[in-house]
C-alpha cells in the first residue's frame, strides 16, 4: 500500500496519542496505561485491513448542451461505474471551475458502490463566459471508517463553451479604401450598379436609358451623361480584441467581459453584412481567427471569445498584421481600453494602410462606477479623464475613428450613435466632396 | 442518526468520565469535564472538525490522568472509548454532508455502525483480557513491549511527515 493513500490527519491524531500514552505509561511505571491504547489499536487495525485496495471507475459524463450563454442552466450528467473490486466509501466529485455556480443538485456525490454497479446522477451549473474543459473526476475512496483513503482522477470526456452575449447592432457604416469584388453593403468608391448617387460620365452605346442624367443633357444639348452609383461591396475586416492584462485588470476588477462583449457584436453584425471577418486576440498568447465569411466563423469567432483570457504580454509593440491575411487598405477595428504606449503602435498601423476604429471601453468610468463618491476619488477621475481625452485625441489626430464607450450605457447604443453612419470628417472629405 | 449517535457518545464520555473522578473523590474536577465536553458539543453543532479532535484528545488525556491517579480503570477505559466512537461518528458526520442521494445514508450509516460496534466488541474483549495479563507480565516485558511499540510509532510518524511533505500536505 502507498504511503500517500493514508489519511494523514486522522492517523497523526490516533498516533500522536497512542504514542503519549505509552509513553506516560513508562514514566508511571503504570501497565494499566498501555490498555487505554486498545481501543485506539484497535480502531486503526481495523481501517487498515478493510481499506480500498485500487480504485478501478468509469465514468461517463454528458451535458444538456455543449454552448450556452453566461448564466445558462446546464444540466450535468455523470454515471459512474465501479469495474473494479468492491469500495464501502466512495466520494466522487467534479471539480468544476470557480466561475461556475451549483444551481440545482450537487456536483459530489459519497456512495458505496459495489463491483460492477453503476450509478448516475445529475446536477445543474450556470457560469460566466468561458471555455471550460472538464476532463477528470476526483474520486476519493476510504474504508467505513475513513483510516485509509486513496484519492485518484478518473479522466472523462467533456467541455463547455459559455459564448458572450451577442447584442446585435444596426448596419455598420464603414469604409475602408479596399473592398473584395463580391457585392456587399460596404461603399466601394467605385462607381458602378448601386444605390447612393456617385457622379456622372459620358453616355457610352448600350447605357441604359433610364440611367441617363436627363437635367445634365437639358444644359448640355450637345452630348448626354450617364449617371453612376457607388458599388457595394464586402470587405476585409480585422477584429483586434486587447486582452493584456496592464490595460483590462482595474484594481481587482477586469474590463475585458465588456471589450468581448463589443468584439462580439461587431463580429456578428459584420459577418452577417457579407463581410470577410477575422479576429486576434492578444493576450497572454497571440490568436488569430483566420478571415472568412458566414455563420461557420461567427460560431468560430465566438469560440474564440469564450476561450479570451487576460495575459501578461506588455505592449503591442511586436503586432504584426500579416498581408496575406489582411491586405493593405483593410478595416481594422481594434477593441481595446488603450493606454498611451499603445498610440504610436495604432498610428504605425494606420500609417501601413489600413483604416482603423478604436472601440474602446472606457477604463476610468468602469474604475469610478467601484469607488465611493469622494473628492479625491473625483480629483483622480478627473485627471485620467484629461489623460486619456489627450490619448485619444492622439489618435484622432492620426485618422483613426475612435469610439469611447462608457461601460454603462449598453453597447448597441453607443455603437448605433457613432458607428452607424461615418464621422462628419469622413463625410465632408470623400462623400459629400465627390457629389 | 449519527448526529445524535454523537452527541450521546459525547454525554457518555463525560458520564463515564466524571463518574470516575467522582468515585475517587475528585468531584471539584467533574466542572472541567462537564466544561470539556460542554465545549465539544458546541464545536459539533457549529460543525467544527478540529473541535471533535481537541475534544477527543483532551478526553484521552482525561482518561490517561485518571488512570496514573489510579481512579477505576474500567471507567476511564470505557470514557476514552465513547470518545472514540464520538470523534469517529463526529468526521463520519462530516463526511455525509458529501451525500448526492438520501438513500446512501442508511446505506453507509449501517455500514459504519457495524465496524464500529465490533471495534467496540473487540477492543472490550482485549481489555477484559489484558488487564488480567497484566499481573502475569513483568514490568522488564512490558518495557521491552512499550519499546518495540515507540520504535514502530517512530517509524510510522517519520514515514508520515516524509509522505506528507512529498504530497505538500493535504
Amino acid at each position: 500500500m502507498h504511503p500517500s493513500d493514508y489519511s494523514p490527519r486522522r492517523i497523526f491524531i490516533l498516533g500522536l496519542l497512542a504514542y503519549l500514552i505509552i509513553l506516560v505509561g513508562v514514566a508511571t511505571r503504570n501497565g494499566l496505561m498501555l490498555v487505554l491504547v486498545l481501543p485506539i489499536a484497535v480502531y486503526l487495525l481495523m481501517g487498515l485491513l478493510a481499506g480500498p485496495q485500487k480504485i478501478l471507475l468509469e465514468v461517463r459524463r454528458s451535458l444538456s448542451g455543449e454552448r450556452t450563454l453566461p448564466g445558462e442552466p446546464v444540466v450535468m450528467t455523470l454515471s459512474v461505474r465501479n469495474i473494479g473490486p468492491a469500495l464501502e466509501e466512495v466520494l466522487i466529485e467534479d471539480p468544476l471551475p470557480p466561475a461556475f455556480n451549483v444551481i440545482n443538485g450537487s456536483p459530489r456525490c459519497l456512495l458505496p458502490l459495489a463491483s460492477g454497479e453503476t450509478h448516475t446522477w445529475t446536477y445543474t451549473v450556470a457560469g460566466g463566459r468561458g471555455y471550460y474543459p472538464l476532463l477528470k473526476i476526483r474520486v476519493v475512496a476510504n474504508d467505513s471508517l475513513g483510516i485509509v483513503v486513496r484519492e485518484t482522477y478518473v479522466p472523462t470526456d467533456g467541455h463547455l463553451f459559455i459564448l458572450p452575449h451577442v447584442t446585435r447592432l444596426r448596419r455598420l457604416t464603414i469604409r475602408p479604401r479596399m473592398t473584395r469584388v463580391y457585392s456587399g453593403l460596404i461603399p466601394a468608391r467605385e462607381g458602378g450598379s448601386g444605390v447612393e448617387f456617385f457622379g456622372i460620365r459620358g453616355y457610352e452605346p448600350g447605357d441604359s436609358l433610364r440611367s441617363i442624367n436627363w437635367r445634365s443633357a437639358a444644359r448640355h444639348p450637345e452630348e448626354l451623361h450617364t449617371k453612376q452609383f457607388e458599388q457595394e461591396r464586402v470587405a476585409d475586416i480585422g477584429l483586434m480584441l486587447d486582452a493584456r492584462l496592464r490595460t483590462n485588470v482595474i484594481g481587482e476588477r477586469s474590463i475585458l467581459d465588456h471589450s468581448v462583449l463589443a468584439t462580439a457584436a461587431l463580429a456578428d453584425t459584420l459577418l452577417a453584412a457579407g463581410n470577410r471577418v477575422g479576429l486576434l486576440v492578444y493576450g497572454k498568447y497571440i490568436y488569430w481567427t483566420m478571415p472568412d465569411y458566414g455563420k461557420l466563423q461567427r460560431e468560430k469567432i465566438l469560440l474564440a471569445l469564450a476561450r479570451a483570457e487576460i495575459g501578461q504580454s506588455q505592449a503591442f509593440s511586436d503586432l504584426i498584421i500579416p498581408r496575406r491575411l489582411f491586405p493593405a487598405y483593410s478595416q481594422m477595428v481594434l477593441i481595446s481600453p488603450v493606454c498611451s504606449d499603445d498610440v504610436a503602435v495604432i498610428v504605425r498601423l494606420r500609417s501601413a494602410g489600413f483604416q482603423v476604429i478604436v472601440v474602446s471601453p472606457d477604463p476610468v468610468a468602469f474604475e469610478l462606477g467601484g469607488l465611493p463618491q469622494k473628492k479625491s476619488v473625483r480629483l483622480a477621475a478627473r485627471i485620467m479623464r484629461l489623460e486619456r481625452a489627450v490619448i485619444l485625441h492622439r489618435l484622432q489626430r492620426a485618422g483613426v475613428q475612435v469610439v469611447n464607450w462608457d461601460v454603462s450605457q449598453p453597447f448597441e447604443q453607443v455603437a448605433n450613435a457613432t458607428l452607424s453612419r461615418p464621422p462628419a470628417w469622413v463625410r465632408a472629405v470623400s462623400w459629400e466632396g465627390q457629389r | 442518526v449519527t448526529r445524535f449517535l454523537t452527541l450521546i457518545s459525547i454525554v457518555l464520555a463525560d458520564v463515564c468520565l466524571g463518574w470516575g473522578f467522582i468515585s475517587s473523590n475528585y468531584g471539584f474536577a467533574l466542572l472541567a469535564v462537564a466544561a470539556l465536553s460542554g465545549l465539544w458539543v458546541f464545536a459539533e453543532s457549529r460543525a467544527w472538525t478540529w473541535g471533535s479532535d481537541l475534544g477527543f484528545a483532551a478526553m484521552i488525556a482525561a482518561a490517561a490522568g485518571g488512570i496514573a491517579l489510579h481512579f477505576s480503570p474500567g471507567w476511564m477505559i470505557a470514557a476514552a472509548l465513547f470518545a472514540l466512537v464520538a470523534w469517529d461518528l463526529s468526521h463520519f458526520n462530516a463526511r455525509l454532508r458529501f451525500v448526492g442521494a438520501e438513500t446512501f445514508i442508511p446505506i453507509l450509516e449501517r455500514r459504519h455502525f457495524t465496524r464500529l460496534g465490533l471495534v467496540l466488541i473487540l477492543t472490550i474483549v482485549l481489555s477484559l483480557l489484558t488487564m488480567q495479563w497484566r499481573v502475569h507480565i513483568r514490568f522488564e516485558g512490558v518495557v521491552l513491549l512499550v519499546l518495540v511499540t515507540v520504535g514502530g510509532m517512530t517509524y510510522l510518524f517519520a514515514w508520515l511527515w516524509g509522505n506528507r511533505t512529498n504530497s505538500g500536505g493535504s
